[in-house]
């Protein structure tokens, strides 16, 4: 009890107060701009730390990763713009509801869920983080490979209107995954003898031209019309939500379990917490036709969902160091500066500093809800702005973003051709969401395939021969074997 | 008058008046970039940032620190050498320098760049779970020799990368067949290390550094290190010379470089600047902190070592098949 | 645009069998069988394969022309409209690094600006304003290495 005491004391003093605050907006500036993600604010983050206390200087790492998170909702949302992959999965979905007009109860339910899902995962590292972390350390390339499949097969309840089409979408992206040097293998493929592909194609910059580009080509092409619905005002955004809360409680715990059990793993993150969140949404939605036309529940999940993910990813990171993805990575290395050293060892010596940061994960995720309240009011006047003076400026936003992924031309390059490719693809009703969920999957796929094959001389049986994969693997059968079923019976009832 | 003209007319304008030449100021007297070839949350980003705001001290100009990532480093390795070579664009070359070339990725070697100073050093050490039956290293090796090709698997990079080379080195000193103990494939020493928790591979042979959270944790042990002498950071760890008698060494290692042809006052200049980094509290408080070693070596010194360290990498390479 | 089942097919089927024949040239995993090959193969195989089903379809369908344009693109400027804007994205490829990001991004807003018919004092003003903002957000705030070209550094 002392403890806690001691951390209430070591949180709540005007230097760490204003230095969360103050990366609270830093991380919702950069969250929100395309291109960069929330790896990249924590990572320009570290050089002040060095000059920070240990309890502020983790505060402000937490908080603005969680923002930036939240933050990349907005662009999403509004513009269309994923501001940071983890925001891609609903991407579309969020945009079809500011087309409708409620840009506001999208933006609503974002910053809610989002601060929901991120008290969940901080709930989970509270209280199971031992545990937790000696489950995930179970897991070898097997289970990985069949985590990735069962990622995979989301992309069947994404939705299309042909199944031929968004399988399409999902070669095309595995194909655009396995572009450069970065393969078990350590083989350069489809690089023609280029530098820049050897680094293969960049996720973010693919991102902003699949989504934001093409609808800029769009929109350009329209001439720039007005917006087809006038925005609704929601009138008491915390009424609202409580409706929301008690319409989607299903989907929000849904979504905060997926999220969490995703983050603790290491090699998954927010992106793929949302894909998988989404899709799970969809299969076991009421009302699946919906989706894609501007329809809350499935951005309440995946919303839920990447912000949980983020908070649990924290438990490998803080019981055995061993990052559970790119931003516990930086952290990590700033504990260790700070004297923080992750372990077990943490939570029985320094138990005070531990429940600090616990506070402040609390803190950061409330302190969500009354910054992306005013977000939302400010993001309105956006929404107020001619297209024909917004298009062009999202347009330099879009290449300043897809320069920024790697602070080369190449991401440009990128960003052209999947902003071409994205409206192609449009244009000939295959959906954009399989593609994205290839670029994400296909190298975790492909690495703990043949990581696994190396391991076991090119034995198929060893897939199945540890406890977890063989669960993993029955599981995966079973979603196919009911999707199998299902379209069979609709088949037998139309034919009849 | 159109509005265009006008725009015409004050940026034509603009640029007089702003581009008012600058060469008889003193170097620098702009900001610098400082590349970085692997992205953001591995140990070369954290070194290059914390000299990166050393180098804004000691030379008055704030200095950006860019990733340029993928490709195993040869992307981040090319952007440094195709620089302008004024002293303004300089990077942290890593060991791959002295392997990539040897693979057939590039054809980039240490000759490309202008070598101002090497930063740190950390050696491989021989990672495997504190419950193996394994004690020491030399009864490691033993069990490597006399079991089938298979038995022991090893991750912790990628195919070729360092870590795969010292654990091959190792073994061929030894006089032990390299492919007996296959390289799994990883993204870094991190998923290399869940791996072997998960009993998905038997080494992990990355720094001590990289493993320090698990060794701490009481859950992996190291046996060895290819170092010249003990680390700081586990004392009680032997080196491979203590343990096993061998003279193999291996480790990663950091330094500042410019592209080829930097001039002779700009590099002096950096030169000094990087060793009052180096000297500083800061950089050391911050390097002992996280357990990385640290090593210096000024200009041409460096370059030595890079020299050396490659024909030793290609000579390992070679022997142990991983050439092209 | 818009491509018939049978053109898409075909196209597919081309992209599938390039895909293929190229990952076969890959090579091994010294004594692996699996290596750096086997996901490009799967790929061009489920590309052929997905190629085929839509051959049958498009060819089941018949009487579509191969290549039909949509809606849009009959109006008139729809596809120059495109066109500017690809052009004004290799533009800034080209010329950023020389001119520099502020020259640069002021021209292309004020290129697709007038192309969207907004007045001439709405685009000056639009074009700079946001120009600034953006060089001050990314390059100060954000620190990432805009090029200068021939542009001094901004008093930020």
């Amino acid at each position: 009890m002392d403890a806690i005491i001691q951390a209430f004391e070591l949180v709540f003093t005007w230097p760490v107060m204003t230095t969360i605050l103050g990366a609270a907006l830093f991380g919702l500036l950069v969250g929100a701009v395309p291109g960069l993600t929330a790896t990249m604010a924590t990572a320009l983050l570290v050089p002040l730390t060095f000059f920070m206390d240990p309890i502020p200087a983790v505060g402000a790492m937490v908080t603005c990763a969680a923002m930036a998170i939240f933050a990349g909702d907005i662009p999403g949302a509004l513009l269309r713009i994923p501001g940071t992959p983890a925001s891609a999965a609903y991407t579309h979905e969020a945009y079809a509801m500011t087309r409708k007009g409620e840009a506001e109860t999208a933006l609503g339910a974002c910053v809610l869920f989002s601060a929901i899902g991120g008290l969940f995962g901080t709930a989970v590292l509270i209280f199971a983080a031992p545990t937790l972390a000696e489950f995930a350390l179970n897991f070898s390339s097997q289970e990985y490979f069949w985590m990735a499949m069962l990622g995979l097969t989301c992309s069947a309840f994404i939705g299309s209107p042909s199944p031929i089409k968004g399988l399409v979408s999902l070669l095309i992206g595995l194909l655009v995954a396995t572009v450069g040097l970065n393969n078990a293998a350590g083989v350069p493929r489809f690089t023609f003898g280029s530098t820049d592909l050897m680094a293969g194609i960049d996720f973010i910059p693919a991102m902003i031209g699949l989504f934001a580009v093409s609808e800029v080509f769009r929109t350009v092409a329209a001439g720039a019309p007005a917006w087809d619905n006038v925005q609704v005002k929601v009138g008491n955004i915390f009424r609202n939500w409580g409706g929301m809360v008690v319409t989607y409680w299903r989907q929000q715990l849904r979504g905060n379990v997926t999220g969490t059990a995703i983050g603790i793993l290491p090699g998954a993150g927010a992106d793929v917490a949302a894909y998988v969140s989404y899709a799970v949404s969809r299969r076991f939605s009421k009302t699946p036709e919906k989706y894609g036309t501007g329809h809350l529940e499935g951005v309440v999940e995946a919303t839920s969902s990447n912000n949980a993910s983020l908070s649990s990813a924290w438990v490998p990171a803080l019981v055995f160091g061993i990052p559970g993805d790119t931003i516990t990575a930086i952290v990590i290395g700033v504990l260790y500066v700070k004297g923080l050293n992750p372990g077990p060892t943490l939570f029985i010596f320094n138990p005070q500093l531990i429940y600090a940061v616990f506070l402040i994960f609390l803190l950061a995720n409330l302190l969500m809800i009354p910054l992306g309240w005013l977000v939302i009011k400010l993001a309105r006047g956006l929404l107020r702005t001619p297209r024909s003076i917004l298009m062009p400026i999202i347009l330099i936003f879009c290449i300043v973003g897809a320069f920024a992924s790697n602070n080369a031309v190449y991401g440009i390059i990128i960003m052209l051709v999947f902003g071409i490719l994205g409206f192609f693809m449009e244009e000939n009703e295959i959906p954009i969401a399989p593609c994205i969920l290839g670029i994400v999957i296909g190298p975790i796929l492909e690495h703990n395939f043949i990581t696994t094959m190396i391991k076991s001389d090119g034995s198929f049986i060893t897939f199945v021969d540890r406890p977890i994969a063989a669960v993993l693997a029955v599981g995966l059968f079973l979603i196919w074997a009911s999707v199998l079923y299902r379209a069979f019976q609709s088949r037998g009832a139309a034919a009849s | 008058m159109t509005g265009r003209t006008i725009l015409i007319l004050s940026a034509a304008l603009a640029a007089s008046v702003w581009s008012i030449p600058h060469a008889a100021a003193q170097y620098p007297d702009r900001p610098l970039t400082l590349i970085v070839p692997w992205g953001a949350g591995g140990g070369t980003d954290a070194t290059a940032r914390i000299i990166g705001s050393g180098l804004e001290r000691e030379l008055g100009q704030s200095i950006s620190v860019v990733n340029r990532t993928g490709g195993s480093g040869v992307v981040g390795h090319s952007a440094i050498a195709e620089a302008d070579p004024d002293g303004y664009t300089i990077g942290i070359a890593t060991v791959e320098i002295g392997m990539m070339h040897w693979q057939g990725l590039t054809e980039l070697t240490h000759q490309d760049y202008t070598p101002l100073a090497l930063m740190n050093e950390d050696a491989a050490g021989v990672q495997v779970l504190a419950n193996s039956e394994y004690e020491t290293l030399e009864s490691l090796l033993e069990a490597i020799d006399s079991s089938p090709a298979g038995t022991f698997r090893a991750s912790g990079t990628g195919q070729g990368g360092i870590w795969h080379l010292a654990i091959a080195g190792l073994l061929n000193d030894r006089g032990i067949d390299p492919t007996k103990v296959p390289w799994v494939p990883s993204e870094g020493a991190a998923p290399g290390l869940q791996d072997l928790m998960a009993g998905g591979v038997s080494i992990v042979p990355c720094s001590l550094v990289e493993a320090r959270g698990l060794i701490e944790a009481g859950r992996v042990k190291s046996l060895g290190l290819m170092g010249p002498e003990r680390a700081e950071l586990f004392p009680d760890v032997p080196t491979v010379s203590e343990a096993v008698g061998s003279d193999w060494q291996i480790g990663a290692w950091r330094g500042i470089v410019g592209p080829e042809g930097l001039p002779d006052d700009v590099a002096e200049r950096l030169i000094v600047a990087l060793e009052a980094v180096y000297n500083s509290d800061d950089y050391k408080n911050f390097m002992a902190a996280q357990g990385y070693g640290v090593r210096w070596a000024r200009g041409e010194e460096f370059g030595t070592f890079m020299e050396q360290a490659d024909a030793s990498l290609g000579q390992t390479m070679e022997a142990v098949g991983l050439a092209r | 645009m818009r491509f018939s089942d049978t053109m898409l097919g075909a196209m597919l089927l081309i992209l599938g069998i390039a895909v293929t024949a190229y990952a076969r040239t890959l090579p091994a995993v010294p004594g692996q069988q699996y290596g750096a090959a086997a996901f490009p193969t799967l790929i061009g195989v489920g590309f052929v394969c997905c190629a085929l089903i839509l051959l049958v379809q498009g060819l089941k369908a018949r009487s579509v022309p191969l290549v039909s344009f949509t809606e849009w693109t009959r109006q008139p400027g729809a596809l120059v409209a495109v066109g500017v804007t690809i052009l004004c994205i290799v533009a800034y490829m080209l010329l950023a690094r020389r001119v520099g990001f502020i020259p640069v991004s002021v021209a292309i807003l004020v290129v697709l600006f007038r192309l969207l018919s907004v007045s001439w004092g709405k685009t000056i003003f639009f074009a700079v304003a946001a120009t600034l903002v953006t060089d001050y957000v990314f390059r100060s705030l954000l620190l990432v290495p805009l090029p200068f070209g021939m542009m001094p550094r901004m008093p930020w």
